[in-house]
């Protein structure tokens, strides 16, 4: 296990501020505006370990992954096509780094930020509320609705619904479509009901401002921001300069 | 001192009225339990307690709600609920935050008070309720005892005169409930507490006074040693109030062979059922009991082919239940439901009723007899109607029809009690056992132990996901009510 100060990289990575991890996020990204080899190579690389470190490999999100691979394949064999450099392999590869620093950086920081320390830190850099707190319930009903869409699914399977195979089934898709979307949005509405009246019953105003985090600025904290900072620099450098 | 006046309420869409002139008065300190059938107006009635009507849900109001004083109908909301805390009966419906710790502030940031104070008040029903290891985790992560946990401390953390709970803790097991009363009882210095329950046995023990309400009027107000379960069953419009006992005798040879069966959710790395082992006989009623996250629901969707076994196989009359057609299969075996909202979407009664029959390809004919033969135990009078618009009991009993109509051998029945009153449970006990002794076999998973004990012939005991007891319901139910009691 690699560990930095004592403490397993896993973990660092982990308790960053979740500010930090947005500006990363961001740094990341401004990979899309620099043609410096250096700089994609660095920066895909940082993303990779933090790809490594936070253990986004281990979980569900690597099938995602997997389809973000298989596009980054495609890319590069149309970047090698199109390009009409000599060095045309070293163009494809540039290409597939960019897109695959903004990619696995994206994984990395939704697996190792918590919708509510997303939220904060949106709280944070003055976000208004009423979009903050939209995501926040969004955030709150995905795990609802794909649990409620199991549940309906599995109850009509026991109804018989999935009677025949091949062609019979795909005649029959359009009512498994409705036996699954109509009481769906029956329970969404009756969970978006009780949502309503809990949150009116506990006085909310949607334009009250919320607490907002202190910033603890550690080792780790601040290392990541200088490093944000610089590639954040260095690409709007080259991005003007060249 | 909480007074209502000759209420009544007609909801826009409704051409009756759901609370009739209905009077009472709640004094400081009380305990009132509200109990009724399903379709009295209890939670109307909490609604017009608390201010949602005429506030938030809008339709026809005569009479008065007073709070300390102070008419629902003259006072902005937000004034009266600085004294009432309402607590629903789901408390995963009533989560708006993803961290515990902003749960209970979230209130309390509403009120306009100082971070200060919400600091304090934080630290103080943390302290109170033992939360302190949960503050950083999401509230819908939390288990069912937690979640109500956490419910009660973002409303206390308000510090309301009066307490407001609907159905508190139906989705419990019987020790947590045991133990939420047990949470209450400790608030109960300086706090109105009102309970809407349509569960009397449960709150007999706690509450000063009972208030039964039926027809949409008040008909007993009175402490809870003056009413017996009969008299509640005769409150409630049911006459007889025997218990219902089984009597038919199972056979002895297996139709269901469970063997070796396990189970583990993609998110969990713990197996939710382990190496569970057991048969079900024909004819047989089997109860199943344990703790909440005991893995009793896992089981009987893997049962019935939902869900594929980790390890292990379910075999009916010899057959895995895997390499059965869904059709096939709900033939020999029906399930129901926890919540009969997750199969309801035909647009009449008729048309649901048909749904599953339409599906194993009987003909109209065929459809029409079935329909009949289950439409005396649902006791519509129109087949026409809409069945979102019925209530939730309705809709569970519809959602056992469904299942009736496709006349199975074995039903799997997960918590048939979740949210029916006792008016229902006896008819639907009565309707178990007549089926019964005509040769249907049942599995019965639920957190009743009385409604177990009544109608099982044999009980299966899980606990942690392994078959902790089974056998004959008189050998284990102690054993069971013992574990319980802890």
């Amino acid at each position: 296990m690699i560990t930095l100060i004592g403490k397993p990289l896993h973990d660092v990575v982990y308790e960053l501020d979740p500010r930090v991890k947005l500006i990363w996020l961001i740094s990341c990204s401004s990979v899309y505006f620099t043609d410096d080899k250096l700089l994609i190579s660095v920066i895909t690389l940082v993303a990779a370990a933090m790809f490594i470190f936070s253990g986004a490999h281990k979980t569900i999100y690597m099938k995602a992954f997997y389809y973000i691979f298989i596009f980054l394949i495609a890319l590069f064999l149309l970047a090698m096509t199109e390009s009409t450099e000599k060095m045309n392999v070293i163009y494809a590869l540039t290409i597939i780094s960019k897109w695959l620093a903004i990619s696995i950086s994206s994984i990395a920081f939704f697996v190792m930020t918590k919708p509510f320390e997303l939220m904060t830190a949106l709280r944070s850099f003055r976000v208004p509320e009423e979009f903050v707190f939209s995501l926040g319930i969004g955030f709150r009903f995905i795990p609802i609705i794909f649990e409620a869409a199991d549940k309906i699914l599995m109850a009509q399977k026991a109804r018989g619904l999935y009677s025949g195979k091949g062609f019979r089934k795909i005649l029959r898709l359009p009512m498994v479509i409705k036996a699954l979307i109509i009481p769906l949005i029956i329970e969404m509405l009756n969970r978006l009901w009780d949502m309503w009246l809990a949150l009116m019953i506990r006085g909310f105003d949607l334009g009250k401002s919320r607490k907002r985090m202190k910033f603890e600025l550690s080792a780790s904290n601040l290392t990541v921001l200088i490093y944000s900072f610089a590639i954040m620099a260095a690409c709007a450098a080259n991005c003007f300069l060249t | 001192m909480l007074a209502v006046n000759n209420l009544s309420f007609w909801y826009t869409t409704a051409r009756t009225s759901t609370i009739d002139r209905a009077d009472l008065k709640i004094q400081d300190n009380e305990i009132v339990a509200i109990v009724g059938p399903n379709g009295s107006g209890k939670t109307t009635l909490g609604y017009c307690l608390c201010g949602i009507i005429p506030h938030l849900i809008k339709g026809k109001m005569e009479g008065d709600v007073a709070v300390d004083g102070r008419n629902t109908k003259d006072h902005p909301l937000k004034d009266i609920i600085r004294d009432i805390g309402v607590i629903f009966q789901d408390p995963d419906a009533q989560f708006v935050t993803l961290r515990v710790r902003e749960e209970i502030a979230f209130g309390l940031e509403n009120i306009d008070l100082p971070q200060k104070e919400i600091d304090a008040r934080l630290d103080s029903v943390v302290d109170r309720f033992g939360l302190s290891d949960l503050l950083d985790r999401a509230p819908q992560d939390l288990s069912m005892g937690q979640k109500q946990k956490v419910a009660l401390a973002s409303v206390m953390a308000m510090r309301p005169k009066i307490l407001l709970l609907d159905e508190p803790a139906s989705t419990l097991d019987p020790r947590g409930q045991r133990k939420f009363l047990d949470a209450i009882r400790e608030m109960k210095d300086g706090l109105t507490i009102i309970m809407l329950t349509h569960n009397f046995d449960y709150v007999r023990s706690i509450a000063d006074r009972v208030i039964v309400i039926h027809d949409k009027t008040v008909k007993f107000d009175g402490a809870p040693d003056l009413l017996t379960r009969k008299d509640v069953l005769r409150l409630f419009g049911v006459n007889d109030g025997q218990r219902n006992k089984s009597n038919a005798a199972p056979r002895e040879d297996a139709l269901i062979r469970i063997e070796g069966l396990s189970y583990k959710y993609s998110r969990s790395h713990k197996l939710s059922l382990d190496d569970v082992s057991f048969a079900v006989n024909k004819g047989e009623v089997l109860g199943i009991v344990g703790p909440n996250g005991s893995g009793k629901s896992t089981l009987l969707f893997l049962m019935h082919g939902l869900l594929k076994p980790f390890r292990g196989r379910v075999l009916i009359d010899g057959r895995d239940v895997s390499k059965i057609d869904f059709p096939e299969l709900a033939v020999r075996q029906g399930i129901l439901f926890q919540n009969p909202n997750h199969q309801i979407f035909n647009p009449t009664i008729k048309e649901e009723l048909s749904f599953g029959l339409k599906n194993l390809g009987l003909g109209e004919e065929e459809i029409e007899t079935r329909i009949r033969q289950v439409s005396d135990f649902l006791n519509f009078e129109d087949l026409s109607r809409d069945p979102h618009s019925l209530s939730y009991g309705q809709r569970k009993l519809l959602s056992l029809a469904t299942v009736l109509a496709m006349n199975p051998e074995v039903i799997l029945l997960d918590e048939p009690e979740l949210g029916m009153d006792i008016g229902f449970m006896d008819k639907f006990e009565k309707r178990l056992l007549e089926l019964n002794r005509s040769g249907k076999s049942f599995v019965v998973a639920s957190h009743d132990l009385d409604l177990i004990e009544d109608v099982s012939h044999r009980v299966l005991f899980l606990e942690d996901g392994r078959v902790a007891k089974v056998g004959p319901t008189q050998q284990v139910m102690g054993e069971v009510r013992d574990y319980f009691d802890r």
